[in-house]
C-alpha cells in the first residue's frame, strides 16, 4: 500500500460487489471483517484482500472517504457537546435563576447557546390576559399568520383559516404560526401594553422583533428548530415547551456516525420540559427545537432582536451547491 | 505506469469535493484554471461521479453543510461574546468551579498556582536532569525541521540518546524545532526514571490521584523554539508548565471548518504563516493567544485547535485522567485521510540524522 496505483488499475469484482464494499469502507467497517465477510461469501481470502488493496488506493475513493470521514467528525463533534452537556446535569432542567442582569443573560446563556428562564422580565402583565385564542382566531377575520414549518416562516394566510384546518386535524399544517404585532391596527392594544424586556432586547417594541405567536393544539407534532434566538413567552396562564439542545441535530435528523451509534449511544435525543407562567420568557438558543405540549390552544409573544452586537444570529439551511471547493493540492 | 502523485491528489480533490456536494461545474472551472487539460478534466470528472463511493458519499452533503451551518452559529455567538480571543488566567480556582466554568462547558482556563506543591517546581532543570539521569537512555524526536509535518510523520523521527547529550544539544541549539522530547516517549513509564514522577503531584480533585496508570500523564521536553503546529486532541489535556515559557494559540472545536483539518487531526494551516489567500477561512477562525509560563496549568478542551511554541528551553507535564466518573470525553471518529504509515499521496523525505553539537 505504499506505491501509487498503475494509471489503469481496475477491481476484479462485479458492480454491486463494489458499491457493497464502498459503502462498507465510508461507514468505517473494519477492514478485517469486510475480508471476512467477503470469504464467508465464498471469496478466495487472497483475493479478498487484493481487491480491498485496490479499493483502497483509488483515488477516487479517498477523496470519498475523506468527504465522509469529516460527516463523521463533525457530528462526532455535537456528541461531545452532549455528553459535557450531560455530565454537567444541564439536561435536567432549564435554570430559572431568581435573579439575572442583562450582563449575565448574555454571557451564561445566549452567546453559549444555552437556553434560560427569565422571570418578571415583562412589567404591567395585568391585561394580557385579556388576548384569549378565541379572540384573536374568531374576532380577527383579517390577521394573517405565518405558519412555521422547519423553523422557517411559510407564505401568510389568515388566522381563521390557519385555525380552521388544524382543528380539523389537516396533517401536515404546521401547529404554530407567528406574525408582527405591530403591523395590524387590532394587535396594537397588545403591542402598547407590552414592554420589551430592558436590557435583553433592542430598545423599543419595534426594535425587539416583537411578534405574536398561536399554538394550536396538535396530535404530538415534531419538533421545530429556532432558526433565530428567540425569548418566548405566554400571554397567559400556565404553559409547557420541550426544548432539545441544538447539537442532538444528527439524532434528530435520523443519522448518527456508525461508532456512535452503538447500542449505548443510540439513546433518544435529550429533553427538557419547561413550564412557564406569565410573565416568564423562555430564551430558546438558535438552533435548538421546541415543542408543544399543550391540551389546549393558546397564544405567546416573543422578541426576536436582542441587544447584542448583532440582533440576533441566524441559522440557515444551506441551498444546495453552497458548498466551497477545498483548497486544489499544491504541486 | 502508475499514477503521478499530482495526479492521484487531484482525483482525489474531484471526488472529495464531488461527495461535499459541490458541482462538477465549479470543479471543472477550477480545474481549467489550475491549467488541466480539458479533455482530461472531464474525463476524471465523470469516472469520479460515477465511481460507487462518491455516490455513496454524496447523499451525506445536505447532512454535513447543514451541522457547518449551525457550528458556524456556535461560532457567530462566540465572536459576539467578551471570550471571544481571550483565554481566561484564574488564582485558586477550585475543582468544582474547573468543571463547572469550564471543563463543562468546554472553554480554556489558565490557572495559577496549581503545581506549588510540586518538587518539580524547584528541581527540575535540564541541567538537573543531566546530572541525575545522565546515563538514562531517551527516546525523543530528531529531524523535525527535515519535514514539513513532523507531528503528523513523528514514528519516522524517533531515535535514541542519553539524557546528558540530549541536555548538551539542547543547550547547544539555542533555538531550533529540530528535536524534541514528546508525549509519545513516554518517559515518565521509564523505571529509570521514575524519581521524576515522584516529583510531581496530581492536582486533587482535578485528575485522578494514581499517576502510575498507563496514559495517564506525559512529560515533554524541549529546547526553545519547538513548534507543534496546529491539530486538536481527541481527549481533554490538562498542560502544566513547569520550566520555561510556551506561547499557545487556541481556537475553538466549532471552528473546524476555518482550520482546513485536511489529514489526521491536523490543520493545513501554519500558525506562523497563515497564507491568506490559500486559506481565506482561517482569517476568520476567532484565535486566541496565551502565554504559560512555571506553575501554570492550561485545560485544552477535547477538540480545540492548538500550536504551541516554546519560548524557552521548556519542560512540561499533561494529564488526561480526570476525577470523574466518566474520566474524558473522545472525540470519535475524528482521523481524516489514511494513516500516516499508508499515506500514499505524498512522498516522504527520509529523516535525517541529529545535528552535531554546536552545530
Amino acid at each position: 500500500m505504499n506505491s501509487l496505483p498503475p494509471e489503469d488499475e481496475t477491481s476484479p469484482f462485479e458492480p454491486e460487489w463494489r458499491q457493497w464494499l464502498a459503502e462498507n469502507l465510508l461507514r468505517g467497517v473494519p477492514h478485517t471483517q469486510l475480508v471476512n465477510t467477503l470469504v464467508k461469501a465464498g471469496v478466495e481470502e487472497e483475493v479478498a484482500r487484493a481487491s480491498l488493496a485496490v479499493e483502497l488506493r483509488d483515488p477516487y475513493l479517498q477523496g470519498a472517504l475523506r468527504a465522509a470521514q469529516m460527516h463523521w467528525k463533525l457530528e462526532g463533534l455535537l456528541e461531545v457537546y452532549r455528553q459535557l452537556f450531560e455530565q454537567s446535569g444541564a439536561h435536567q432542567q432549564v435554570p430559572r435563576p431568581q435573579q439575572l442582569t442583562p450582563s449575565e443573560f448574555f454571557e451564561r446563556y445566549y452567546f453559549r447557546n444555552q437556553p434560560v428562564v427569565v422571570r418578571g422580565a415583562l412589567e404591567d402583565v395585568s391585561t394580557l390576559g385579556t388576548w384569549t385564542w378565541k379572540r384573536v382566531t374568531g374576532q380577527m377575520d383579517g390577521l394573517q399568520v405565518e405558519p412555521i414549518l422547519e423553523g422557517t416562516p411559510t407564505a401568510p394566510l389568515t388566522v381563521r383559516e390557519w385555525a380552521r384546518r388544524n382543528s380539523a386535524g389537516e396533517s401536515g399544517l404546521a401547529c404554530w404560526a407567528s406574525a408582527p404585532l405591530l403591523e395590524r391596527e387590532d394587535l396594537r392594544p397588545l403591542a402598547s401594553v407590552l414592554l420589551p424586556p430592558r436590557g435583553y432586547t433592542a430598545e423599543g417594541l419595534h426594535a425587539s422583533g416583537a411578534r405574536l405567536w398561536l399554538e394550536a393544539v396538535g396530535a404530538g407534532p415534531p419538533p421545530i428548530p429556532a432558526r433565530r434566538n428567540l425569548l418566548l413567552g405566554p400571554l397567559s396562564g400556565r404553559r409547557s415547551l420541550q426544548l432539545i439542545p441544538s447539537f442532538e441535530l444528527a439524532r434528530l435528523r435520523g443519522g448518527l456516525s456508525p461508532e456512535q451509534s452503538s447500542p449505548a449511544q443510540a439513546s433518544a435525543p435529550l429533553c427538557l420540559e419547561v413550564a412557564l407562567e406569565t410573565p416568564e420568557l423562555v430564551m430558546i438558543p438558535v438552533g435548538w427545537w421546541f415543542r408543544s405540549l399543550a391540551l389546549e390552544p393558546g397564544l405567546w409573544v416573543s422578541f426576536e432582536a436582542f441587544a447584542a452586537p448583532e440582533p440576533n444570529t441566524s441559522w440557515r439551511s444551506p441551498e444546495p451547491g453552497e458548498a466551497v471547493p477545498t483548497p486544489y493540492p499544491r504541486e | 505506469m502508475a499514477m503521478s502523485p499530482r495526479e492521484f491528489q487531484r482525483r482525489r480533490w474531484i471526488a472529495e469535493n464531488l461527495a461535499r456536494g459541490v458541482s462538477a461545474e465549479q470543479l471543472l472551472a477550477l480545474l481549467l484554471q489550475f491549467d488541466v487539460d480539458p479533455f482530461q478534466a472531464r474525463a476524471e470528472l465523470e469516472a469520479a461521479a460515477a465511481h460507487p463511493a462518491v455516490r455513496a458519499a454524496r447523499p451525506l452533503a445536505p447532512r454535513r453543510q447543514e451541522i457547518e451551518a449551525l457550528l458556524d452559529v456556535y461560532s457567530s455567538l462566540h465572536q459576539q461574546s467578551p471570550e471571544a480571543g481571550r483565554i481566561d488566567r484564574r488564582v485558586r480556582l477550585s475543582p468544582a468551579e474547573f468543571f463547572e466554568q469550564y471543563y463543562f462547558r468546554h472553554r480554556p482556563v489558565v490557572m495559577e498556582g496549581l503545581l506549588s506543591d510540586w518538587p518539580a517546581s524547584n528541581h527540575w532543570s535540564p541541567e538537573s536532569f543531566a546530572e541525575r539521569f545522565g546515563d538514562v537512555e531517551v527516546e525523543l524526536m530528531a529531524g523535525r525541521e527535515t519535514i514539513t509535518d513532523p507531528d503528523f510523520h513523528g514514528d519516522l523521527l524517533v531515535r535514541t540518546l542519553r539524557m546528558r547529550e540530549f541536555v548538551a544539544r539542547l543547550r547547544a541549539a539555542r533555538q531550533t524545532n529540530d528535536f524534541y522530547l514528546v508525549a509519545r516517549n513516554h518517559l515518565l513509564q521509564n523505571p529509570a526514571l521514575s524519581a521524576l514522577r515522584d516529583e510531581i503531584r496530581a492536582p486533587a480533585g482535578f485528575v485522578i490521584p494514581d499517576l502510575r496508570e498507563p496514559d495517564s500523564t506525559h512529560l515533554w521536553f524541549g529546547p526553545a523554539g519547538t513548534l507543534s503546529n496546529l491539530h486538536h486532541d481527541e481527549i481533554n489535556v490538562l498542560f502544566c508548565q513547569v520550566y520555561g515559557r510556551k506561547r499557545f494559540w487556541l481556537i475553538p472545536s466549532f471552528e473546524i471548518q476555518r482550520l482546513y483539518n485536511d489529514r489526521g487531526f491536523y490543520s493545513a494551516v501554519d500558525i506562523l504563516s497563515s497564507q491568506p489567500e490559500r486559506y481565506p477561512d482561517f482569517q476568520r477562525a476567532n484565535v486566541a493567544s496565551v502565554i504559560v509560563g512555571p506553575g501554570d496549568a492550561l485545560l485544552i478542551p477535547v477538540g480545540w485547535w492548538h500550536a504551541v511554541r516554546s519560548l524557552e528551553v521548556s519542560i512540561s507535564v499533561t494529564f488526561v485522567r480526570f476525577a470523574l466518573p466518566q474520566r474524558n470525553h473522545w472525540l470519535k471518529p475524528f482521523w481524516i485521510g489514511p494513516p500516516p504509515s499508508q499515506d500514499i499521496s505524498r512522498r516522504k523525505a527520509a529523516p535525517h540524522e541529529l545535528a552535531p553539537p554546536g552545530g
